[in-house]
C-alpha cells in the first residue's frame, strides 16, 4: 500500500512500495479535499490491472495524487486525463502535474460533463463516496469540501456506475471504490447491472477514527437503516474499502 | 501452528525471521495503525477468529503483549 508523508500543511509526498516507482511529491490546499488512504488504495488497485491501462481519466481528481501516481508508474498512457467539481482542485492537479513533469489534460465540471465525446481505457473513480451524516462528523471534509453523497453515501457512486459506459472504450475498465460508510448494498446491484464483470480487485479494513466513533446515535440509526456496515472487533469500530473493476465487455452504443 | 512473530510478518509484509520477539510498532516502521489493524486481523484469521472479542488488544502493539494476552485469554498454551 503507498504511504503518505505530510510535508508540511500544504505538502505530502506519497511513497509507492514498488521498486519502479519514485517518490511522489504532491501539493495541496485547504479548499481542496485531501487524499485520503482510499486514493491510496486506488494507486494499489490501478497496479493490479493489466498494464498499460491505455487513455486514463482521473474522475474526482482532487490534487490529482492517483492518476499522478499511475502515471508515474507508467501504468497509463499520456496526457493523463483529470476532472472535478471543483476548479481550485483541477488547478491544483495542473500544477502538480507540471511539477511531475506528466503531461495531463484537466477540466473542471461535475462527473462526465467535461468529457463528452470522449472516451477512456480506464477510468479510475475517486468521487465521494461516504454517507453525508458521516461526513459531517468525519475528519475529512475540512469546510469548503463538499460531499453529498447523500444519507447513503451512494448518489456520486451510482452516477458514475450509471453513466460510465458511455465513457468507456470497448472492453475499458471502470475503476471504483466502495466503502462501507455507504449503502454498499445499493451500489454493488447498480454496478452489476450495468456491467457484465466486476471483480473485487483489493480490500482494506480500517479503523473508524475517533471523532465517527463517539458518535454512536449516528452510527446506530445510519446501520440499523442499511446506510452503512461497521464491526465491532478487538475493541475498536471497523470498517473497510472494496475496489472493484467492471469492464466494459460489450461494445456500447 | 504459525509462531506470532512469523505471523505478524505476514500480515506486515515483511521478510520471514525479519523481526524477533521483542519487535514493536516503535521498532518497526510498516507497525502504524493501519499495520496493527493488519497485525489483528491476520492473527484473528490464524486463530479462528477467536480474537475479535478481545478488546485488550487494540492497544497490544508489541509482540510480548499480544503474546501475554494471547496466554491470558487460552489462545496460545505456554
Amino acid at each position: 500500500m503507498p504511504m503518505k508523508t505530510e510535508i508540511s500543511g500544504q505538502e505530502f509526498a506519497v511513497k509507492v512500495p514498488w521498486a519502479e516507482a519514485p517518490l511522489l511529491q504532491v501539493k495541496t490546499q485547504s479548499d481542496v479535499f485531501v487524499p485520503t488512504d482510499t486514493s491510496l488504495l486506488l494507486i494499489e488497485a490501478g497496479r493490479k490491472l493489466e498494464r498499460p491501462l491505455g487513455k486514463t481519466l482521473d474522475l474526482g481528481c482532487g490534487c490529482g495524487v492517483t492518476g499522478l501516481a499511475l502515471a508515474q508508474l507508467q501504468s497509463c498512457a499520456l496526457p493523463l486525463y483529470a476532472s472535478d467539481i471543483s476548479a481550485a482542485a483541477v488547478a491544483l492537479t495542473v500544477e502538480n502535474a507540471g511539477n511531475q513533469g506528466v503531461a495531463c489534460v484537466a477540466r473542471v465540471g461535475s462527473l462526465f460533463e467535461p468529457w463528452g465525446g470522449e472516451r477512456f481505457d480506464c477510468i479510475v473513480d475517486d468521487v465521494s463516496g461516504i454517507s453525508d451524516e458521516i461526513a459531517r462528523i468525519s475528519p475529512w471534509f475540512p469546510s469548503g469540501v463538499s460531499c453529498r453523497a447523500g444519507r447513503d453515501g451512494a448518489s456520486w457512486t451510482v452516477s458514475v456506475l450509471e453513466q460510465a459506459s458511455k465513457y468507456l472504450t470497448p472492453g475499458g475498465v471502470l475503476v471504483f471504490p466502495i466503502l462501507s460508510l455507504s449503502d454498499e448494498k445499493k451500489i454493488m446491484k447498480i454496478a452489476q447491472e450495468r456491467f457484465a464483470e466486476v471483480e473485487l480487485l483489493l480490500e482494506r479494513q480500517w479503523v473508524l477514527p475517533d471523532s465517527i466513533a463517539s458518535k454512536t446515535a449516528v452510527l446506530s440509526e445510519l446501520i440499523g437503516d442499511g446506510m452503512i456496515s461497521c464491526v465491532k472487533k478487538f475493541g475498536k469500530i471497523i470498517w473497510w474499502t472494496r475496489v472493484f473493476a467492471a469492464r466494459n465487455v460489450a461494445a456500447t452504443e | 501452528m504459525k509462531s506470532v512473530e512469523a505471523i505478524i510478518e505476514r500480515a506486515l509484509g515483511l521478510k520471514p525471521g525479519s523481526i524477533k520477539d521483542d519487535a514493536s510498532a516503535k521498532t518497526v516502521t510498516e507497525w502504524d495503525s493501519l499495520g496493527h489493524l493488519k497485525v489483528l486481523t491476520e492473527l484473528d484469521s490464524e486463530f479462528d477468529g477467536k480474537l475479535a472479542e478481545i478488546d485488550a488488544l487494540a492497544e497490544a502493539t508489541s509482540i510480548k503483549q499480544i503474546r501475554e494476552i494471547l496466554l491470558a485469554k487460552g489462545v496460545l498454551t505456554g
